[in-house]
């Protein structure tokens, strides 16, 4: 398995995991019935996402940043028995399908150019 | 004035001779055609049409005609001329009139970007415009024909829904009804009243016919309408006739879709489309049978909150 020393160094998905996340395009928003269309000024590109990707970009709109918080945001009205456990299954139950479903929205919105993680 | 105003000599004579503007809805076009069938189909379809015999100010100068080079002693051609230029390449002589309408549908989705526009038939009735975007080919103009020749509905627009960005109004532009192969058909029984001009075999669409606008649409095209429905048609033969909900989410994603000056207009274009979204009940639509649509479209219409069945 490959060693990593340096942080740049890291896999993607340890920055993923463990980095900060902040916005990093000007986009505008529309949100109805918990579907969210947004277009990213940068590639004036129009986007639907899913529930779970629009509220992730709302957490970090709120100032949100680490998948801890940003779980803690996400799910406080889903299934989770309070936004504390959230928070937990987020920081140390990667395999957990909600951590998984978080993270492939962030990589999403990387992917879109509305969110980029680096560790600090 | 209006275009039926003029003998037939006289439109002959304004329409040689590039004098002849035409008023469709907002925008005037400086129209000049020699070629007998586009002065056929002028004379037809946009007799109801305001007009000015003059070489004044227009927002389009268009012309129909031969080609100038050798071809047009070869083979029998149309070109369609826009400000002097030649956007398209020349069709077979016998679709000048079908040139003239895509032309046009041309000029104003390339040009005219004080409004968002969106390949969508748009119509209105009891004051509430319902917007029915679509791609080629889903049945999009055979059900406007139908609402707009039988179903009570005023016709705005065929092809090119004029949303006013500022305000989500939408602009009347009532001009011919483009149908397709068995949709010529479909309507000529549907409506018996609809006025059809020539059918055009073997253009790139198959066989095209153009129903002319309803009177009414033409006479009251000042008039705009605020959004209250967006429905996605979409013909399936053999189907029974079926609205049911559809996110706002996805309606704003097919609007984009159908867009043509969407990325133009940048982030007015998606806060109109935001806006109108907000105002409008979305619905798909799936029919094969138009008697069907048309009543379905009018308990729509008769509904407060529509509830599918």
């Amino acid at each position: 398995m490959a060693q990593f020393h340096h942080a740049e160094l890291r896999p993607p998905d340890y920055v993923a995991e463990h980095g900060r996340w902040s916005l990093s395009g000007i986009f505008d928003w529309r949100e109805w019935d918990g579907e969210f269309v947004v277009r990213v000024e940068g590639t004036a590109s129009t986007y639907m996402l899913s529930t779970l990707t629009g509220e992730t970009l709302m957490a970090l709109r709120d100032g949100a940043a680490y998948v801890d918080e940003i779980a803690t945001r996400v799910f406080e009205d889903c299934t989770a028995p309070n936004p504390a456990t959230a928070a937990l299954v987020a920081r140390f139950a990667v395999a957990c399908p909600e951590t998984q479903s978080l993270l492939a929205a962030l990589a999403t919105l990387e992917a879109l150019g509305l969110a980029t993680a680096e560790l600090t | 004035m209006i275009v039926g105003d003029l003998g037939p000599q006289a439109l002959d004579h304004c329409l040689r001779h590039g004098g002849l503007q035409i008023r469709t809805g907002p925008i005037a076009t400086n129209v000049r055609t020699s070629i007998a069938a586009v002065r056929r189909g002028i004379s037809l379809h946009y007799a109801q049409h305001e007009a000015e015999v003059t070489t004044g100010f227009a927002d389009f100068h268009v012309s129909v005609e031969r080609p100038q080079n050798y071809r047009r002693w070869i083979d029998r051609q149309v070109v369609f001329r826009f400000d002097g230029s030649q956007p398209f390449a020349p069709l077979p002589g016998d679709q000048g009139f079908p040139m003239l309408e895509w032309g046009l549908n041309w000029c104003v989705s390339s040009h005219c970007h004080q409004y968002l526009i969106v390949h969508a038939a748009v119509l209105e009735r009891d004051g509430r415009a319902l917007i029915l975007p679509a791609p080629s080919g889903s049945g999009k103009s055979t059900l406007c024909a139908g609402l707009a020749y039988g179903g009570g509905w005023r016709l705005l627009s065929d092809e090119l829904a004029l949303i006013e960005p500022a305000t989500c109004q939408l602009v009347a532009l009532p001009r011919p009804i483009s149908l397709k192969n068995d949709s010529i058909d479909v309507v000529q029984q549907f409506a018996p009243s609809a006025v059809f001009g020539d059918v055009v075999h073997e253009t790139v669409k198959g066989r095209v016919a153009h129903v002319r606008p309803p009177a009414e649409a033409v006479l009251r095209a000042s008039r705009p309408a605020p959004p209250a429905w967006v429905v996605l048609p979409r013909f399936a033969a053999g189907v029974a006739a079926r609205m049911e909900p559809l996110s706002r989410a996805r309606a704003f994603m097919a609007l984009v879709d159908n867009a043509f000056n969407y990325g133009v207009l940048g982030r007015r274009g998606f806060n109109a489309i935001g806006e109108l979204i907000d105002r409008c009940d979305c619905h798909e639509f799936t029919y094969s049978n138009l008697h069907e649509a048309v009543a379905m479209f009018d308990r729509l219409a008769r509904s407060e909150q529509w509830l599918p069945t």
